[in-house]
C-alpha cells in the first residue's frame, strides 16, 4: 500500500484550503452577477410562515 | 483549582461572544444586513433578525428552482479559514444548548449512530423536498424557527395567532423535546439535527486554522467533560463533530493555530 508522507498530507491539506477557497469566490461571483442578494433581502424581509408554524 | 479556575475564566471569554453575538444577530435596526447568510442558526423570519439564514435561503433558492450560490459561497469562505468554528462562539441556538446544559450535572452520552442523523436531514428536508415539493421543508420543523420567529411573531401578532394549527403544535412539541434533551445531553440540535453543523463540519479536516495535538496525553476523561459535543480531541482534533468551541486547550498538548 502506497503510504503517504505527513509533509504530503499537509501540502495536500494546504492545496484543498486554496481550492475551497477560490471556488467559493468564484461562486459568490456568479450570485452577486445573478443578483442573488437582492434576492436573498428580499427573501428574509418576508415573514416566512413555514418557520413561524402556519401551513 | 488552579485549573477550575482557568476553566471558567475562558468559558466566560466564549460566553461574552456568543452573548454579544446574539445581541449583535438580533439587532432589529441592522436588519439591512439581511442580504447577507450569516453561518449561525437564527431565524430571519425574527422581526429582530439581522442577518438572513443559510438554510432558510438555501430552501428558498432549491424551491424556486435556482442554486443558491451566494449561500454556498459565503459557507465555503467561513468553513475554508474555521470550520465549524461559528458553532461554537457565535450560533444563538449553540448559546441557548450550552446555558440548558448547565442546568444538569448528570449528562447521557448520545449514541454515535445518531450523530449522523444531520446529514440525511440536510439531504432530505433541506435539499430534496424543497427542491421537489417546493416548500421549506426544515422551517416547518425547525425548532430554532418556532423558538426566535414562531413564539415572538405569534404574541405580538393577533391576525397570525389566529392562523396557527396542527404544524404550529407539532413544531412545539419538537423544540420542548429539544429542551429537555439540552439539559440532559451536551448540544443534542447541534449533533443530531442541525443541517447547518453538517455543511460546516465537512470543512473541518481542511480549514485553514485547526486544534493541533502538539503531545498526546493521558487525560481523555477530563478533557471530554470540558467539550461541549463530548468528544476525545486527542484521538480526532479534526473531527467533524468537533464545534471549534476550543475549551479543551485548557487540556495539556493541545494548541490552536495555522494549518503548517
Amino acid at each position: 500500500m502506497k503510504k503517504l508522507s505527513r509533509e504530503t498530507g499537509v501540502a495536500m491539506g494546504r492545496k484543498i484550503f486554496w481550492a475551497i477557497l477560490i471556488a467559493s469566490l468564484l461562486l459568490l461571483a456568479v450570485g452577486a452577477y445573478h443578483r442573488e442578494f437582492s434576492e436573498i433581502y428580499t427573501n428574509a424581509r418576508y415573514i416566512c410562515l413555514s418557520c413561524v408554524g402556519i401551513e | 483549582m488552579a485549573g477550575k479556575a482557568l476553566f471558567f475564566k475562558s468559558l466566560k471569554r466564549r460566553i461574552k461572544y456568543q452573548l454579544l453575538f446574539l445581541v449583535f444577530a438580533n439587532a432589529y435596526f441592522l436588519s439591512f444586513l439581511k442580504v447577507i447568510p450569516c453561518p449561525i442558526l437564527n431565524c430571519y423570519s425574527c422581526p429582530l433578525a439581522t442577518f438572513a439564514c443559510p438554510i432558510g435561503t438555501i430552501q428558498h433558492f432549491l424551491a424556486i428552482g435556482a442554486f443558491p450560490f451566494v449561500v454556498v459561497g459565503v459557507l465555503g469562505l467561513v468553513g475554508a479559514f474555521v470550520g465549524r468554528m461559528t458553532c461554537g462562539w457565535l450560533c444563538p441556538f449553540g448559546f441557548l444548548q450550552d446555558l440548558m446544559a448547565k442546568l444538569s450535572r448528570k449528562k447521557y452520552p448520545i449514541p454515535h449512530f445518531l450523530t449522523h442523523s444531520r446529514f440525511v436531514i440536510l439531504v432530505v428536508l433541506v435539499v430534496c423536498l424543497p427542491f421537489v415539493l417546493h416548500e421549506h421543508w426544515f422551517c416547518k420543523l425547525c425548532p430554532a424557527g418556532v423558538l426566535e420567529a414562531g413564539l415572538p411573531v405569534v404574541v405580538v401578532n393577533p391576525d397570525i395567532r389566529s392562523q396557527i394549527g396542527f404544524l404550529f403544535v407539532v413544531k412545539i412539541v419538537i423544540l420542548v423535546g429539544f429542551l429537555v434533551w439540552m439539559v440532559f445531553s451536551k448540544r443534542p440540535f447541534c449533533r443530531v439535527a442541525c443541517p447547518l453543523g453538517a455543511i460546516l463540519s465537512l470543512f473541518n479536516r481542511v480549514s485553514f486554522y485547526r486544534i493541533r495535538v502538539t503531545e498526546r496525553k493521558a487525560m481523555f476523561e477530563a478533557c471530554r467533560k470540558l467539550c461541549p459535543v463530548d468528544l476525545n480531541i486527542y484521538e480526532d482534533p479534526d473531527s467533524i463533530h468537533c464545534v471549534r468551541a476550543l475549551d479543551c486547550l485548557k487540556c495539556p498538548g493541545l494548541s490552536w493555530g495555522k494549518r503548517t
